[in-house]
């Protein structure tokens, strides 16, 4: 008897459980996204996920690491060093080029998944096509911060599903410019117009796009593509964003930087912003540019009233100059800080050197001295400490004017350009403006497409500095590597700080593109390597 | 029938009375071996004070047995009821005593031996007494001549019998007329009978085990072996040695005690990870560790701290696909069987064993004095140095010279003073009872053991109860249960992995830290220096100033608290003979507990302008539940006594919960609150994961042999396993494998001195699937990110789950022979294996165009290779004096056969110093072996000769020689590192680096002697490791010049002194000041030759002979007291603490060294005392 009580034991054992159900687990601490998009709510979170493609724990394009890394040195800024990212030392190898890679395609992947499942939650279909184009306009954003600075890149217009096959040709990158120009043409006509849109300045709206395509527009125009037919693309999107009278310039320009180190959004003037915000913890880490690109702290202990920043970037010698033509300008004691802290507590503002001496003596001393267009002690959190939720803006009111000017002046010469120059002048509180001819003695003659050229490209570096537009409009007006060069001949001249003469000299026509990361050309056997690297 | 046989009842309810006596002499032991006093051992047992009334008489015997060393034997029936006495004796002989308790009754009573006492009706052997009445006494020994206390002696046919006592020796009276025969028994043994006629007392009875000796038995996953029968490769460690070492689990002992088995210790630290390697890697990126069963009970990582030393009954560690192709999926590492300690038939057998260690630092750094180190900055820093230690003298040679020579006579500071301390002591007690008859057998044992760290406020506890029990319910029916609790707690800064604080260049390590620290500041005042919490004045205008590391041993706050609970219990049915079902089912559950707190005097608690979490704390909790439910069906049949036929099938099921809570809290108010303290802190985001796993196998296996000349072995296992996708989950895993007695075949009888030879071959499949639970899954990374200045929950992408991963696949051969010469005065075991694991599981990189950087995916595949010999030889065996040696060596060699698709290298960092942490160290390439270091070749010094001088002074390179920067614009100065320009292009650049050492032996082994003289026995345990380099990072910095200022101004090696200068032009270190350079180089000169071989352990012990024993009344059976010493001496090249070191353990960086926590030389005294 007992036999069979054993028996029959072993055999509800082994049949008792069914195998396949024993072994269907399912994850318990996340979720799949086959299980996501459901609802309207799901939706957004995946939405706003694609917008951290920007902040993102400090791999975002815009976080302090992977912004600033690659752009600097230009003729606006350098890093007082002669070894790291930040000194033309980068090769294919080195990490940040594959962070920031890595990054912008792990977001085209998400906004590809996001695209591929917006159809799935029910909701209202007029919501959904603006995310739709949303999404559209952030994966055609981030191609065209890829391919403006790594020139062909891979497309992928959809998401990965297979860990095999991801060996992917590279896309020519007039036809990446192409796609980007499409993609975003077809956002405009749907994204929130710039009143219908609650979450600005971080969401896109149709101000914004329009800003964005004349950026693209002029990027096509200039190198490498000189696709000139351009300029008229870029003016009647600058235009569109001007005609429509929903931005104005904030008339006084200091206060669109305490604006910002308050998140007083001013959407008007500071179109469309990165979100960082601090303390970090407990949430994503996002504190952005604000702790890196400011004012400079000589003891080590932080006042909690300014903030810890690394100061790791000094002015360059050209900027300073550029200001030089009109001294009432009042972005440059804004822009180039007078100033840094010390003393035991870091509470003393202590000048510089006094910019009431000499004009030369202001321009020997001047690349001692730190951006100052980001003060920390406007900042509202408090302890300010060692990390910064200053937003960064990608785009600004007076960029398109800047923007439309350029254009203008491209196709139909100075007349039109110079009193759009001279509205981003006038709020400068600048004395001095653009003319064809001198009806004023203050005026600056400029009648030439040539000298309105130079004058309007200044004036960028005036009013855009530290934004990071620098170096990319410096190669496509084919000036990025003659103006390093002679920015490096200006620290030799100024016979101050010769190891900078040695980072400035390692600049070459290769440098016009950032080398493919190592990993992808290891990885991707269809990947191809830029010439020179 | 006559009826003066005694009841089972009885002599259970006697064996019940003998534990309660047997634990209160433990405890009076116990507390004799405390206090250290031996106290008089007359036999005081043999008289009595007794004070009873109206008592009945069986219970006087049982106090009479409770305060003396005799037993009563007598037959319930004959004890008059309801007859009590009154009694009272003071320190009477028990004779006299019984003599007035039994004046009045029928019964009688004899002394048969010294502390027999039997009673017997006096009406009885007056009605027998014309029989023939033969008295037998005799002794039951083993093979080994141990006597076998507890063997059952009967009459053949008569329901009477006796049990041996604990010196195997009984007495048994006979009627001579009837009674012929008399059967012994014991549990294990053959049955044996013998003819009464025959007999001349005393009888010596020599019983044979069942199985050949137990020690000859190899246990094979689910069934076991006649070791002479092996057919695969396995080796069984000697758990006798083993015991020796005074370590706390046994992995800490395990290292070169079996062939094919590498074992490295991250480093010294009390309950440090350990990692086992089994014939090699065979997996790049993921676990490599052993399956272990314990007990029965697989489980992938237990923690091996659970597991006592001195509870191990045997140790066996599979290395065959053959042998462990039966545990199928999860085999392919190897696997490592472990069975605890079980209860014996016999009387209760209490042992205790105690030591008690001192541990001290095996070895330190030499550190530069007051004037070194001042004279190194002033090389360093002349300005800054001359006014502050020079005390503003002129700068010239003499006046400097004068100034310096001052320090000469002064004080220094060396911090390793200070954090070594004293000896640690260290002491573990285990006290265990065992015993049974042949129904009921149990164990029950507890352990205790505290190891203080040799840092101060480190170390580590265990609290160990155990308890087994195995009952037999009727022939054919037998369960049991075998449970553990376990819990341990550690302690204290952990040096490895302590990297925190934000400082550079690595000095927020503790070690680091202790060294870099200055041995004397500018007033000379070194009070006030430890005083400090960082050492501010070193240099004003240096940011990253030093922390105090004493300030983080005496305040950083680390516990970690592991429960375990092990319990597991079987059912045993036999069907028919040979038809056995067995049925297992088992838990294992550990509760986790971590907390860390650092408080304001912490380096990562102070308030600074870095530190935005104040002080700040973390608590974590982790379960993980293991359970497993086995059962096998078992045949085993002889057939015509030379076919021998051993079928299993079984079906397993395992599943394995683990959950992890943890929770941090910043700026924390009330530090003094400690941990309780975070309640009152900003709380950080919980974190919770959670996970499981599931596993189901069928597994099946075959044994035959033929003769014992041919043996076939075959096994068939099939998994499947929830981490994988439906259609991928199950895999197969075929083995089998032959063996050959050649000794066995009539030609080789005639060669008398091969007494044993035999041939095997094996060849098998297993699997790995160490893989994340739910590696197939995506994830969607949820969290909060800023949207106009709130914070809006986002979802994106995660991890990118890989639906078609599958099983990793490990196919191994084995060729072995075994070779025994002059009856086992020789044992020669030879395996020859090759492994191939294919489809590994890989995490793979991916283009990061794909959106991922990588995934788990099937791919690579490497090779493993080698040979190990085993040698166990008996080289003197004398009445007093024995001589046993065992050695053994194994090679293997590693290669990448492939990599993932376009990868032709895998570079791997090791993290401990923020400049170096994305430089790769490590290099395994396609076709080449793994670990091996990558960097530059070191090429001395730059000397003068390498400059051409210009009128003004100034050096520039010379053109034919190489700079040491990646432009021709940087150049060195005289006396800075000069590397090799391999391609020779004039600069040195990523392209010159090379492979420039091995982070894996050639070979490793050990050789043990153990001598028996008289009493005494001694053993000596040498292990080595040879041809394998080890990176001392550590020179990076404390040997080096400060390659970047964060690191200027620390205290250097003592070796430092002998750098470049212009007075000392020397070809070795770089100067004090070389200028510039290049920051993050890895270079050959401090890879250094990690060869040792070590006197690991040295054990010295004396037993108490038993004449002795008998002379003080049995007090207890056995006692050896011993003296045990581990990492006595150590012959290495290496100049870092220890050779035997792996800081950073994966399968991909080995031998790298920085800032470890050192080991200790450790000297025990103990004792094993039997009752």
């Amino acid at each position: 008897m007992k036999k069979y009580i054993f028996l029959s034991a072993i055999v509800i054992s082994i049949l008792g459980v069914s195998c396949d159900k024993y072994l269907d687990t399912t994850p318990q601490d996340f979720i799949s996204p086959e299980n996501y998009y459901n609802t309207e709510a799901e939706a957004n979170s995946a939405l706003y996920g694609l917008y951290t493609v920007f902040n993102d724990n400090g791999n975002g394009l815009y976080s302090s690491n992977a912004l600033t890394s690659h752009v600097v040195p230009t003729d606006e800024v350098h890093r007082n060093n002669t070894t790291g990212d930040n000194t033309l030392a980068y090769d294919a190898s080195s990490s940040f080029l594959n962070t920031y890679w890595a990054q912008a395609y792990r977001y085209i992947n998400n906004c590809n998944s996001f695209l591929e499942n917006i159809d799935k939650p029910s909701m209202d279909n007029g919501k959904r096509e603006v995310m739709r184009a949303e999404a559209t306009f952030l994966r055609a954003y981030i191609y065209f911060l890829l391919t403006s600075q790594f020139g062909d890149v891979p497309v992928k217009l959809s998401s990965t599903q297979s860990a095999s096959g991801l060996s992917i040709a590279f896309t020519p990158q007039k036809e990446v410019y192409e796609m980007v120009l499409a993609d975003m043409t077809a956002a405009e006509a749907k994204v929130y117009d710039v009143d219908q849109s609650k979450q600005q300045p971080t969401r896109v709206s149709k101000q914004v796009v329009r800003g964005i395509l004349a950026r693209v527009c002029l990027y096509m125009a200039g190198n490498p593509l000189k696709d000139v037919s351009k300029y008229q693309m870029a003016r009647d999107w600058a235009k569109k964003v001007v005609d429509a009278g929903k931005n104005s310039l904030n008339p006084d320009y200091p206060q669109i930087w305490i604006n910002i180190a308050q998140d007083a959004y001013d959407i008007k003037e500071s179109m469309w912003e990165v979100d960082f915000k601090a303390p970090q913890p407990p949430y994503f880490r996002a504190s952005g540019w604000g702790g890196q690109t400011g004012i400079g702290i000589t003891c080590p202990s932080t006042n909690p009233d300014i903030g810890y920043v690394l100061d790791w970037y000094k002015v360059s010698y050209s900027l300073a100059a550029y200001y030089n033509t009109d001294t009432f300008d009042v972005r440059r004691n804004w822009n180039i800080a007078p100033f840094f802290y010390r003393g035991a507590t870091g509470t003393w503002e202590t000048p510089r050197d006094s910019l009431n001496t000499t004009v030369a003596l202001r321009n020997q001393k001047v690349i001692d001295k730190n951006p100052g267009k980001l003060r920390r002690k406007y900042e509202n959190v408090r302890p300010a400490t060692g990390t910064s939720g200053m937003n960064f803006p990608i785009l600004r009111y007076s960029d398109v004017l800047l923007m439309y000017a350029e254009a203008e002046n491209e196709i139909s010469g100075p007349a039109n350009a110079l009193p759009l120059l001279n509205q981003v002048r006038t709020r400068a509180k600048c004395t001095q403006m653009y003319s064809m001819s001198a009806t004023n003695p203050y005026f600056l003659i400029t009648d030439d497409k040539e000298t309105s050229r130079k004058a309007i490209r200044d004036e960028r570096a005036r009013e855009l500095c530290f934004e990071f537009t620098r170096r990319n409009d410096l190669i496509r007006w084919g000036l990025y590597v003659q103006t390093l060069q002679a920015e490096g001949q200006t620290f030799i001249a100024n016979n101050y700080n010769t190891r900078m003469r040695d980072v400035y000299a390692r600049v070459s026509e290769r440098h016009n593109l950032l080398p493919i990361p190592l990993t992808e050309i290891t990885l991707n056997n269809l990947a191809k390597q830029n010439p020179g690297w | 029938m006559k009826k003066n046989v005694l009841p089972n009842r009885f002599l259970l309810e006697r064996r019940h009375n003998k534990i309660l006596l047997v634990m209160k002499l433990t405890v009076a032991a116990v507390v004799l071996l405390v206090s250290q006093v031996f106290a008089n051992s007359a036999s005081p047992q043999k008289t009595i004070t007794l004070k009873l009334q109206n008592t009945p008489i069986k219970k006087v015997f049982a106090e009479i047995e409770n305060k003396t060393v005799y037993r009563f034997v007598f037959n319930d029936d004959i004890i008059p009821v309801g007859k009590n006495v009154d009694l009272d004796a003071n320190n009477e002989a028990v004779n006299n005593v019984l003599d007035r308790i039994l004046v009045n009754t029928n019964l009688t009573y004899k002394f048969p031996s010294e502390t027999v006492i039997v009673i017997t009706s006096k009406n009885a052997i007056a009605a027998n007494a014309p029989a023939v009445v033969k008295v037998i006494t005799g002794r039951i020994i083993n093979d080994r001549g141990e006597p076998l206390s507890g063997a059952s002696i009967k009459v053949k046919g008569a329901n009477k019998g006796v049990v041996s006592d604990a010196n195997g020796e009984f007495k048994i009276q006979l009627d001579d007329a009837k009674e012929k025969i008399i059967v012994i028994t014991y549990s294990g043994y053959i049955q044996q009978e013998v003819i009464t006629a025959s007999i001349k007392s005393p009888l010596n009875i020599r019983l044979l085990p069942l199985v050949e000796n137990l020690d000859d038995v190899v246990i094979l996953g689910y069934t076991s072996v006649r070791k002479r029968d092996v057919t695969v490769s396995v080796s069984k460690v000697d758990v006798g040695e083993l015991q020796k070492a005074p370590v706390i689990s046994f992995d800490q002992a395990l290292a070169g005690r079996a062939a094919g088995v590498q074992v490295v210790s991250q480093d010294g630290q009390p309950g440090a990870p350990i990692n086992i390697v089994i014939r090699g890697n065979n997996s790049l990126t993921q676990d490599n560790s052993p399956l272990y069963v314990i007990d029965g009970f697989p489980i992938e990582n237990p923690d091996p701290n659970t597991i006592n030393v001195a509870e191990i009954e045997s140790l066996e560690i599979l290395k065959d696909a053959s042998a462990t192709a039966v545990y199928g999926a999860r085999a392919a590492n190897g696997v490592i069987l472990i069975t605890t300690k079980k209860g014996k038939i016999g009387v209760p057998v209490v042992e205790l064993q105690a030591y008690t260690s001192s541990q001290k630092v095996l070895k330190r750094i030499e550190l530069m004095n007051p004037y070194e180190y001042v004279k190194y900055l002033y090389d360093l820093n002349p300005v800054n140095t001359l006014t502050g230690y020079l005390r503003n003298v002129d700068n010239n040679p003499k006046s400097v010279d004068s100034v310096l020579n001052l320090y000469k006579n002064v004080r220094g500071l060396d911090l390793q003073d200070a954090v070594f301390g004293a000896p640690a002591p260290f002491s573990n007690y285990y006290l265990s009872i065992r015993g049974g008859n042949e129904k009921t057998k149990y164990n029950l044992s507890g352990n205790f053991a505290d190891q203080k760290g040799i840092m101060v406020n480190s170390g580590f506890k265990r609290y160990q109860l155990k308890f087994n029990i195995d009952q037999t319910i009727s022939n054919a029916l037998k369960i049991g249960l075998n449970s553990t609790y376990t819990y341990t707690d550690q302690y204290g800064v952990q040096p490895v992995g302590s990297g925190n604080s934000g400082l550079a260049g690595g000095t927020s390590y503790l070690m680091a830290s202790v060294w870099g620290y200055r041995p004397i500041n500018v007033s000379g005042n070194i009070d006030s220096l430890l005083e400090q919490m960082n050492d501010a004045s070193i240099d004003p205008t240096n940011t990253s100033q030093l922390f105090n590391p004493l300030f983080s041993t005496r305040n950083e706050y680390h516990k970690n608290f592991q429960a375990n609970i092990f319990v597991n219990g079987y059912l045993d049915y036999r069907i028919t003979p040979h038809w056995k079902l067995r049925m297992t089912a088992g838990i294992n559950q550990t509760n986790g507990r971590r907390e860390d707190f650092y408080n304001s005097q912490t380096s990562r608690g102070r308030i600074n302008a870095t530190n935005v979490n104040g002080v700040n704390g973390n608590y974590s909790h982790n379960i993980t539940q293991n359970i497993t439910n086995e059962n096998t069906l078992n045949y085993n049949n002889t057939f015509n006594r030379i076919h021998r036929l051993n079928v299993l099938v079984g079906f397993t099921n395992q599943s394995v919960k683990t959950n992890f809570y943890s929770q941090g809290a910043t700026n924390i108010p009330n530090e003094s609150l400690v941990i309780a303290g975070l309640s009152q802190g900003i709380a950080g985001v919980p974190v919770v994961d959670a996970s499981s796993n599931t596993l189901v196998s069928f597994l099946s296996q075959f044994q035959y042999d033929y003769k014992s000349k041919y043996l076939v072995t075959a096994s068939f296992r099939s998994d499947g396993s929830s981490k994988f996708s439906k259609d991928k989950r199950w895999s197969y895993f075929p083995a089998f494998s032959v063996a050959w007695r050649l000794s066995n075949e009539p030609f080789m009888k005639q060669i008398k001195v091969v007494t044993d030879a035999k041939v095997r071959f094996g060849y098998g499949v297993t699997g790995n699937n160490r893989i994340g639970d739910f590696s197939t899954y995506s994830s969607l990374a949820g969290g909060y990110s800023p949207v106009n200045n709130t914070f809006l929950y986002i979802a994106n992408l995660g991890r990118f789950g890989n639906k078609d991963l599958k099983w990793e696949t490990t196919a191994q051969s084995n060729l072995g022979l075994d070779i025994e010469l002059w009856k086992g005065k020789i044992g020669l075991t030879v395996d020859l294996y090759r492994k191939v694991t294919s489809d590994l599981l890989l995490n793979a990189n991916l283009p990061t165009s794909s959106g991922f950087s990588s995934v788990f995916k099937n791919i690579g595949k490497t090779r493993n290779q080698g040979l190990e010999i085993q040698l166990n030889t008996v080289n003197m065996e004398r009445k007093n004096f024995n001589w046993t040696t065992s050695f053994n060596i194994s090679f293997n060699q590693t290669r990448v056969l492939e990599l993932a698709e376009n990868q032709e290298v895998q570079y791997s960092t090791v993290g401990w110093n923020g400049n170096y942490n994305s430089t790769p160290l490590y290099i395994a390439k396609k076709g080449g072996p793994l670990g091996e270091m990558f960097g530059f070749v070191s090429d001395g010094i730059y000397q003068y000769s390498d400059f051409d001088r210009s009128s003004t002074g100034a050096y520039t390179l010379k053109t034919n020689v190489p700079t040491s920067f990646t432009t021709r614009l940087t150049q060195p100065n005289p006396g800075a590192v000069k590397l090799k320009d391999l391609n020779g292009d004039g600069i040195i650049n990523n392209s010159d680096r090379t492979v420039i050492g091995s982070g894996l032996p050639i070979h490793i082994g050990g050789i043990t002697n153990t001598f028996k003289i008289h009493d005494f026995d001694a053993s000596i345990f040498f292990q080595w490791s040879y041809g394998n380099d080890i990176y001392n990072a550590n020179r990076l910095i404390f040997e080096n010049g400060s390659p970047n200022s964060s690191l200027s101004y620390l205290n250097m090696y003592k070796s430092y002194t002998d750098r470049w200068s212009p007075s000392n032009q020397t070809n070795d270190m770089p100067s004090a000041n070389p200028g510039a350079l290049p920051g993050n180089y890895y270079w050959s000169r401090v890879v250094e030759d990690g060869s040792y071989i070590r006197l690991k352990t040295l054990s010295i012990g004396y037993s108490l002979p038993a004449k002795i024993i008998k002379r003080l009344g049995n007090p207890f059976k056995r006692l050896r007291v011993y003296t045990a010493m581990q990492n006595l001496l150590t012959w290495t090249n290496y100049t870092g603490f220890d050779p035997e070191v792996n800081g950073r353990p994966t399968a991909l960086t080995p031998g790298f060294d920085f800032s470890v926590y050192p080991r200790a030389n450790t000297i025990t005294f103990g004792a094993n005392l039997t009752f």
